[in-house]
């Protein structure tokens, strides 16, 4: 398999013969970006032609045309799952960036619970959590790391729009690249070895996590999320345009308790998106926060 | 044990509330109630101008950006109508929502106002209008640019469409920019980035350039 920035002449005539033309391409990129948000620009030709083609060949049609029609016929769910899974970007690990993790425990969760009382129930968000090393990071971190973590009833909920992640991480079989951030001491206390290069996540850890599949650019089926106090919104936004950034955190807005916070990815700044959120910056970290609640 | 498995939730209830009790809503005296109201409206093209009404007179800038927000959902050429003339607005923060709000909405549906700002009196507007076709694909904008760089008589926005020029690369625009050269001898600053514009488009015209 040829790199994916391969733009050689080769590569390209190999696609031109498939018979993507520069219009399909918009086409395309026009109707996935309606549904999910991801916008793809020029640059991003090879890799989804590349995946359209994939999916063209296994469904058994021999051109583009009606492959893309096939997409709107009222059977088509699987299939519309099947690319967009292909045409995700899915890569995460634990630990990564754990400072964030750090303020979570050391500032944003002691505000968060200031005037709650024992058995109050906490609710953190990992959207998008790819194959779940970032809220299962979550758990682990406040296991070690928060004093009070046996006093509240905390829920994490892990939500993304690719099935298929989501079915690996409620398996919670990583290999040492997922856990190449995470100290040896906590990969032996988390973890069972299964083999030189599978590590299974401990049950303990893998149910204190529900898996939903949720689109973000979907309000309707973002609605349902509230009483949020704390969400990871990490590396995601950046795959998306002004208008869907704009668009998704405006429903995070609406899932947030009052005084809850957000945390982006490092590349991510909600002051580009949105001037509706507060950024507080802690001594871990930057975030944002909806304003109000008891302070 | 400190963690609880979450009841994941169920889809909300469909909103209750009919369109025009919803547009009663924008008027709340709470801006949560006013808030929600303008999110709820995305989907109701028949409230764009109840809501595009609200935006001036709303004092929350939550619930102006969720009032921005669901217009640019509704999008179309009556949403870009409804929202040009806030470019006009003494009020910065309406003039730069709407001008983000247009540039979200994309060219089809705004080509049709953008045509008229780009004529208007003030140039204030006409620059704003310029920076609307930032976020345009260069055959759409490309014409435009090429009808101000060729006619328009204000230094400033002969200024700002040379600098979406030089982005956009097209090599068309070269002659005109040549000729806006010679139409401003006496702008020194125009005429540094009429040759910044000239060289960067030449460049990318060369086969190994960047293709725009
Ligand atoms: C790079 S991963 C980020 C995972 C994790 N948050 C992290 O930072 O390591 C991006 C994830 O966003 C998901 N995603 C992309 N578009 C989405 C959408 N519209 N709704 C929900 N998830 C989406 C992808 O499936 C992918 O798993």
């Amino acid at each position: 398999m040829p790199p994916l920035s391969a733009t050689a002449t080769g590569s390209r005539a190999a696609l031109d013969a498939a018979g993507i033309t520069e219009s399909d391409y918009l086409r395309f990129c026009e109707y996935f970006y309606r549904r999910t948000g991801i916008a793809f620009g020029d640059n991003k030709r090879y890799f989804v032609d590349k995946r359209l083609i994939e999916r063209m060949h296994a469904t058994g049609h021999g051109s583009f045309e009606p492959y893309f029609l096939s997409l709107r016929r009222f059977d088509a769910q699987a299939e519309i799952e099947r690319l967009t899974n292909l045409l995700t970007v899915n890569e995460t690990y634990f630990y990564r960036e754990d400072h964030q993790f750090h303020c979570l425990s050391a500032s944003i969760l002691p505000e968060v619970t200031a005037g709650r009382r024992h058995g109050d129930r906490v609710r953190i968000w990992s959207m998008p959590c790819s194959t779940g090393e970032e809220p299962y990071s979550i758990a682990i971190h406040l296991l070690e790391n928060w004093a009070r973590v046996d006093d509240f009833n905390i829920e994490i909920i892990a939500s993304d729009i690719d099935t298929k992640v989501l079915r690996s991480a409620a398996e919670g079989l990583y290999d040492a690249r997922s856990l190449h951030r995470l100290p040896r001491d906590l990969v032996r206390r988390y973890f069972v070895t299964e083999g030189a290069d599978r590590f299974r996540l401990i049950d303990a850890i893998r149910q204190s996590v529900s898996f939903t599949t949720l689109n973000a650019s979907d309000p309707a089926a973002m609605r349902a999320y509230a009483g949020v106090d704390v969400i990871f919104c990490r590396n995601m936004l950046i795959y998306f345009d002004d208008k869907s950034r704009k668009q998704v955190v405006e429903s995070f807005y609406d899932s947030l308790t009052e005084g809850g916070f957000i945390c982006l990815g490092h590349s991510e700044s909600m002051s580009r998106i949105s001037p509706i959120f507060k950024a507080r910056a802690f001594a871990q970290a930057i975030v944002y926060q909806k304003p109000g609640g008891p302070r | 044990m400190a963690f609880v498995r979450a009841a994941v939730p169920g889809l909300a209830p469909p909103p209750a509330a009919t369109v025009e009790e919803r547009v009663a809503r924008l008027a709340d005296a709470d801006p949560t109630v006013r808030r929600l109201a303008a999110r709820s409206l995305a989907d109701a093209p028949v409230a764009a101008a109840a809501l595009a009404a609200r935006i001036e007179d709303e004092a929350d800038l939550r619930v102006r950006e969720a009032l921005f927000g669901s217009l640019v959902s509704i999008g179309g050429t009556d949403v870009a109508a409804l929202m040009a003339p806030f470019l006009r607005s003494q009020d910065a923060g309406l003039r730069n929502g709407a001008l983000e709000s247009l540039k979200q909405i994309g060219a089809e549906s705004c080509r049709a106002a953008i045509d008229a700002l780009v004529v208007d009196a003030s140039p204030d507007v006409r620059l704003l209008a310029i920076e609307v076709t930032r976020a345009w694909p260069g055959p759409l904008a490309e014409p435009l640019l090429r009808q101000l760089i060729e006619t328009d008589p204000h230094v400033n926005v002969c200024g700002a469409a040379v600098d979406v020029a030089t982005e956009l690369g097209s090599a068309a625009l070269l002659a005109p920019l040549a000729a806006l050269r010679a139409r401003f001898v006496d702008e020194p600053f125009l005429a540094f980035a009429v040759d910044v514009a000239r060289a960067r488009i030449a460049g990318w015209q060369q086969p190994s350039g960047p293709k725009r």
